[in-house]
């Protein structure tokens, strides 16, 4: 069974950054069978009885990467779509998850931070902060796409600058450029609320 | 905003983001000029990016979604998996081992600067004696090490378990059942120091209960932890700059709080144990755990020195609120709770919580055996802990030399020890170490001896050796015998222990008639206290034959005008008085008043004592304004020659009142019995018979005014004070129903009339 899924995973993602692309279909099975091998791996990180330690979402979709894909058969610039891939679906995930814990716990609904300090800088947010931060992460897409898949793969993916300007096929300093500006449009967004 | 505008906007401000300030302005000034919207938005942007812009990745998501996973992080060849807990000392991991076996550890890092070398020297010198232990009731310790940082680390048997306190009160387990686990505990230490190993630092949380078979099985932890991170405790190591307490001194020995740090032996794990024992069983630690670690370094070192630490069942009963809940836990209420502890487990405890460790038990199994013992309803070697201690102390306190001396004094003393025992027994509200070491001071200076010695023992055996002595070693000394058995007959009277004072009065008259005649003032001198002793034990028949016989010979021998003929015939008056033959009684007292006032003086404290029995034979007459003079005259000499607040005043004022009242003078009444009240609990603390007589006094007085919600109060608290005092009666009636139910009609009453008010 898993053999079966990574052989489907590695075909899927040998023709990624290939000429003519993946067809929509296949797209959309990758995008599950990632989810799936995330939600997995978290579950088995999961060990202990309790929580105590935090695991960057990034080292799992790395290692989602190491888990789906025969890196033998599959070259950078596969590996760096998959990256892309499973961004989103690491995005879908944890917004998933984060809509199922708030609505279980107060019938759903999210609210506009205030605190600057709250979502500033090198802290991680809270599962509410998330939710708003998916929102504004919509609402980014409606001016430019290609910025929030930045933001998207950045944040949930962990890709790197030149990793995301290959799929993207754009510059470096392009994406140098959106990341930036992307992250002070998203912080205006969370503590003022629909912004623009 | 257009998708155009959005661009724009993007393009200057990443262009902008890179610039300082200054540059900036200028470049937004040359940009924007014409349009004050793409500026302001650009500005506004910058602010948040000065911010630092959004945060980032959601890690605590993820630990949500996966429930918990240590990112990757090695130490050795062990594999961090999460985070178990964070102490003083530092954090504990749950670790995978790979090598040479793949197993589960807990590896513990340690916090704070120290010499890491020093650190694992320390531990390698001891790890051949870990390695040895092999207990089921010891986590074991397997190995340390120091991180690449440089932190030392400790890796042991991992446990998955809880506090032994927690563990306790979590499933409510009752006292047997904490005994049990603690037997337990007691012997896994006890195969510690039998390897040479010592633990320095039990305490509860060092002590975790897990499951095995669906049993509760106690396992200590962090063996060999403790002695290679000891430093000498010094201000520095005890708070961190913060101010916060590194150590656990609540659990800490007095001779480790001594600092010297060189001379630590098992007998240290004893004391712990002792603390840990008295903190299940009590649900409070020894010593108030914010008071020590608020009070400052020194003063937490001397707490731990020289304070002694309430009893446990003392402890219990001054918890106040929390009784409920602390005997709830242990799936009993309050008053049970406190029946139980006192006595036994109260001297197992506190023998292992002995300042001296000579006078602890000599190992953890000594004192598991006590345990053992009391739950077998064997008796239990543990003593009350007072008796050689307290006077030990106090010759420390007096700087005494101690050495071998006359067996008199020596049997006089222990005679003494043990009244003090006798009165610590009787009135608990002498319990307070520094009012019985007060009392034994003033015996001590009375006597004035020059050599003591102490014999650790209950009461009963150290009077019962006195008397033994005083019979055996004496035999041939029959009057130094007589008027030893008479020293202590006369100290139990003080202390209001009439049956034993009359058994020694009565042998030592008896020696004393055979020896000396009944003609003699020594002989006489036994029998008024005898007569004394009887009249108040209630047989006057007894008490007027022996003060008549000794106002005869005081008189033949000393002259009628003596002042002891004056004492004998008031001790005479008393007794006839308590007859109900009031005219003899008031003759006698007006001949003894005259004979003592010529001889002592008016104004004497002797002439006070007359005084205020005759007050009280005029208010049983019925003559209730002779009865005001009375105690007016023995009021005015008594706060003339007595210091302040001395309690001969105190009951001066007390029985004064009850007088007023009967007069009708309720303010009068009042006045008197408020400041009787006050000497009272100056001299008794809070807890003392006259302190409720006087609470009831003034509650009467209240109620009388009408002013029934004030009388409800007093009433109750006269009541608290009856309940708290330990008159074996009234101790027992505290808790049982039918007396509840006493006290609750009480309290309807008084809220009936108060409603209808």
């Amino acid at each position: 069974m898993q053999n079966e899924v990574r052989d489907r995973v590695t075909s899927i993602v040998a023709t990624l950054g290939g000429e003519g692309g993946v067809g929509t279909a296949s797209s959309e099975q990758l995008l599950l069978l990632v989810y799936d091998e995330l939600r997995r791996l978290a579950r088995h990180h999961m060990g202990g009885d309790t929580p105590g330690h935090t695991l960057q979402p990034t080292a799992l979709v790395h290692e989602a990467y190491l888990k789906l894909v025969d890196q033998s058969r599959v070259d950078w610039r596969g590996r760096t779509h998959f990256l892309a891939y499973a961004s989103k679906a690491m995005r879908n995930l944890l917004i998933d998850h984060a809509r199922a814990r708030a609505s279980a716990k107060r019938g759903g609904g999210s609210r506009r931070v205030t605190l600057v300090d709250e979502v500033v800088g090198d802290r991680a947010l809270d599962r509410e902060q998330l939710l708003s931060l998916n929102e504004a992460l919509d609402r980014l897409a409606e001016h430019d796409e290609r910025q929030a898949r930045v933001v998207e793969m950045r944040y949930f993916g962990g890709l790197k600058v030149e990793e995301v300007a290959e799929v993207l096929g754009v510059s470096k300093r392009t994406v140098e450029g959106y990341w930036t500006h992307a992250r002070a449009w998203l912080l205006r967004e969370l503590t003022q609320g629909q912004g623009i | 905003m257009s998708a155009d505008r959005f661009e724009r906007a993007r393009e200057v401000f990443v262009q902008a983001s890179v610039l300082t300030a200054e540059d900036r302005r200028q470049f937004l000034d040359d940009k924007c000029a014409d349009d004050s919207e793409l500026r302001a938005e650009v500005e506004e942007l910058l602010r948040f990016h000065d911010m630092g812009g959004v945060g980032l990745p959601p890690e605590a998501r993820l630990r949500e979604l996966a429930d918990g996973i240590e990112a990757q992080q090695k130490i050795g060849n062990y594999r961090l998996l999460r985070k178990l807990g964070e102490g003083g000392m530092g954090e504990v991991f749950e670790a995978e081992q790979m090598e040479p076996v793949r197993r589960r550890v807990a590896l513990k890092i340690i916090k704070w600067g120290m010499e890491t070398k020093e650190v694992v020297a320390r531990f390698e010198s001891e790890r051949q004696a870990l390695a040895l232990m092999d207990h089921p009731n010891i986590a074991r310790v397997y190995d340390a090490g120091a991180t690449t940082e440089g932190r030392p680390y400790f890796v042991m048997e991992l446990v998955k378990g809880v506090p032994f306190t927690d563990y306790c009160d979590t499933q409510r387990l009752a006292t047997p059942e904490r005994l049990e686990l603690f037997i337990r505990i007691c012997s896994g230490v006890q195969h510690a120091h039998q390897k040479g190993v010592i633990h320095r630092d039990m305490k509860p949380s060092n002590v975790l209960v897990t499951m095995v078979d669906g049993r509760p099985v106690p396992k200590i932890i962090d063996f060999g932890v403790a002695k290679a991170t000891s430093q000498r405790l010094t201000e520095r190591t005890v708070f961190t700059e913060f101010g916060q307490w590194i150590g656990t001194p609540e659990y800490m020995s007095p001779e480790q709080a001594e600092m010297t740090g060189l001379d630590i032996d098992t007998r240290t794990d004893v004391y712990s144990l002792g603390a840990v024992l008295y903190e299940v069983l009590a649900g409070a630690q020894p010593f108030d755990s914010k008071e020590l670690r608020t009070s400052g370094f020194d003063a937490m070192r001397r707490a731990i020195r020289e304070q002694d630490p309430k009893r446990p069942s003392t402890r219990v009963s001054t918890l106040g609120e929390g009784r409920e809940t602390v005997a709830e836990r242990r799936r009993t209420d309050p008053s049970t709770l406190v029946r139980m502890l006192r006595g036994d487990l109260d001297w197992i405890t506190m023998k292992a919580l002995e300042k001296d460790r000579t006078r602890r038990y000599g190992s953890p199994a000594e004192m598991a055996a006590d345990v053992e013992r009391h739950l077998r309803n064997e008796p239990v070697l543990a003593s009350p802990p007072s008796t050689a201690y307290r006077v030990r102390k106090f010759v420390r306190r007096n700087r005494v030399a101690v050495v071998a001396g006359s067996m008199v004094v020596v049997a006089l003393l222990i005679g003494i020890i043990g009244t003090t025992i006798g009165l610590v027994r009787a009135r608990r509200q002498a319990e307070s170490a520094q009012r019985v070491s007060d009392f034994v001071v003033n015996m001590y200076q009375d006597l004035n001896p020059r050599v003591m010695r102490s014999h650790g023992s209950t009461p009963e055996e150290i009077f019962g050796r006195a008397i033994e002595r005083i019979e055996v070693e004496l035999a041939d000394e029959p009057l130094v015998q007589a008027r030893l058995l008479w020293t202590l007959g006369d100290a139990y009277s003080v202390f209001g222990q009439n049956e034993r004072a009359r058994e020694l009065m009565e042998r030592s008259a008896q020696i004393r008639r055979e020896h000396l005649g009944e003609e003699n003032l020594d002989y006489v001198m036994s029998i008024s206290f005898l007569g004394d002793v009887l009249s108040e034990m209630g047989d006057q028949q007894a008490a007027i034959r022996y003060h008549e016989h000794a106002v005869s010979v005081r008189r033949k021998v000393l002259g009628p005008d003596h002042h002891t003929v004056g004492w004998s015939l008031r001790s005479l008056g008393i007794a006839h008085w308590r007859a109900g033959h009031l005219d003899t009684a008031r003759s006698l007292y007006q001949e003894s008043l005259s004979i003592i006032s010529n001889a002592r003086g008016d104004e004497s404290f002797d002439v006070s004592i007359t005084l205020f029995f005759q007050a009280l034979l005029a208010r049983d007459e019925g003559d209730l304004e002779l009865s005001r003079e009375l105690f007016e005259r023995c009021l005015d000499i008594r706060e003339a020659v007595l210091r302040p607040h001395h309690l001969e005043t105190g009951l001066c004022l007390l029985e004064y009142a009850g007088v007023m009242r009967q007069m009708g003078k309720d303010d009068r009444a009042k006045e008197l019995t408020s400041r009787a009240l006050e000497i009272f609990q100056q001299a008794y603390g809070t807890d003392h018979l006259t302190i409720a007589r006087a609470l009831e006094t003034l509650a009467a007085i209240e109620h009388n005014a009408g002013n029934l919600e004030d009388a409800l109060i007093l009433y109750g608290r006269a009541l608290d004070v009856r309940r708290r005092i330990g008159q074996p009666d009234l101790e027992n009636l505290a808790g049982d129903p039918d007396f509840d139910a006493v006290v609750e009609a009480h309290h309807t009453r008084f809220s009936e009339e108060t409603f209808r008010q």
